[in-house]
């Protein structure tokens, strides 16, 4: 069984690709910058295993990267996890950021979901993964362009659910409140103490909620497709 | 594959009780209201049936082809792009070529039209 995870440099794809790769997938990854990460995981992961650079930024190497998926390299397993954050005012001249973070969150997984799907179909078995965040349902000053990203794929993955259903492929997103990852600490900076005072669990999660989530998924514990699965920190999502 | 095969796969991918509600030379598009998704299902089931390599695209090519203006152009096919569908529709049915529309391209789609596209591919 091979998974492909998307962003295996970030800590949640670091924690997920350790996961399966526990569980006997063999697992391949993609990451942008950080070559070093890229390197410790791949020698970590073994010989049997796949890494590549895609600056999922960029459209036409986002493209070259989906017409390189084919039916012996599909993946049984595909996890979106490469994201990142925009925290700013929607106010004024805001278009180039908000491409930039609408490719990187949502055309890029939807496009790379796509092809996957396409390659799950005939085989009529697969598991989407799609990590997205509580920001998509929750509005905060600065948060129009994540959130509204974030809900995207949200939606795009429940629709996308119901045309591959007859296909026995599932999707799920994970949508998690803050994690203790270096995405919440360059967020949080010195207002670590007073986010986590705010929040009614007053704990943030570890990477391994949330890997803990795609394993039960992928190892058919959590039976459900199109849906979003929101792993709080005691917010009421609605 | 012989027609009653295809109709059996037909039948079972739109959930029909008697494979012999389709009438071979009919629409399954137009007459049996066959969806896109049933369409995908009933090419992979196809696939699988007949042993032979072929992309649901490749079963009614229609649909692509229309995407691409060397054969389709301004709502209008182009002569080379009619060349083409009568390549894939020759010695199943004549065509007269006025009326080329998605709609009426779909009425040939027939268990018939399949047992000729298969042997074809
Ligand atoms: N941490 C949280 O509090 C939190 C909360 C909710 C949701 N999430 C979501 O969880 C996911 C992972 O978060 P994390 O905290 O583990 O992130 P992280 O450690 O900051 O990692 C970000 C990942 O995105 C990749 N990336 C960034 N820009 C890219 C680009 N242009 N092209 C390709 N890849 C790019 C990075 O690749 P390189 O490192 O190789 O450059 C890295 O793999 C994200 O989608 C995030 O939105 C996180």
């Amino acid at each position: 069984m091979k998974a492909l995870i998307i962003g295996g440099t970030s800590a949640i794809g670091e924690g997920i690709a350790r996961c399966l790769a526990a569980m006997k997938y063999r697992v391949d990854f993609t990451y942008h910058s950080n070559t070093e990460k890229a390197k410790s995981l791949g020698e970590a992961l073994g010989d049997d295993h796949h890494s590549v650079r895609v600056d999922l930024s960029d459209v036409s190497e986002v493209s070259k990267f989906v017409a390189s998926l084919n039916a012996a390299s599909a993946p049984d397993v595909l996890i979106n996890v490469a994201g990142i954050t925009h925290d700013a005012l929607s106010v004024g001249n805001i278009g180039a950021d908000l491409a930039r973070v609408a490719q990187i969150n949502f055309l890029a997984p939807a496009s790379i979901c796509a092809r996957v799907v396409e390659l799950m179909m005939p085989r009529r078995c697969g598991s989407i993964i799609n990590v997205t965040s509580i920001a998509s349902k929750m509005p905060r000053v600065g948060n129009a362009a994540y959130g509204s990203t974030k809900a995207a794929l949200e939606r795009f993955t429940a629709t996308l659910a119901i045309e591959v259903a007859r296909y026995k492929v599932r999707t799920l997103c994970i949508a998690p409140g803050f994690v203790d990852t270096p995405m919440f600490h360059a967020f949080a900076g010195d207002r670590r103490k007073d986010i986590i005072k705010n929040l009614p669990l007053r704990e943030i999660l570890a990477v391994d909620d949330v890997v803990n989530s795609v394993a039960a998924f992928v190892g058919g514990k959590i039976k459900t497709t199109g849906t979003t699965l929101y792993l709080t920190n005691g917010q009421s999502v609605l | 594959m012989i027609a009653e095969e295809i109709a059996r796969v037909a039948a079972g991918v739109m959930y029909f009780d008697d494979v012999s509600e389709i009438d071979f030379k009919r629409s399954l598009f137009n007459d049996y209201s066959m969806s896109s998704l049933d369409f995908v299902d009933f090419a992979f089931e196809l696939k699988d049936n007949s042993g032979k390599e072929f992309s649901p695209d490749e079963l009614w090519p229609i649909n692509l082809m229309m995407k691409n203006p060397d054969f389709y152009t301004n709502g209008e096919w182009t002569d080379i792009g009619k060349e083409a569908l009568s390549k894939i529709f020759s010695d199943f049915t004549p065509f007269d070529g006025a009326n080329l529309s998605a709609e009426r391209l779909h009425e040939f789609f027939s268990v018939n039209f399949i047992q000729h596209r298969l042997a074809n591919i």
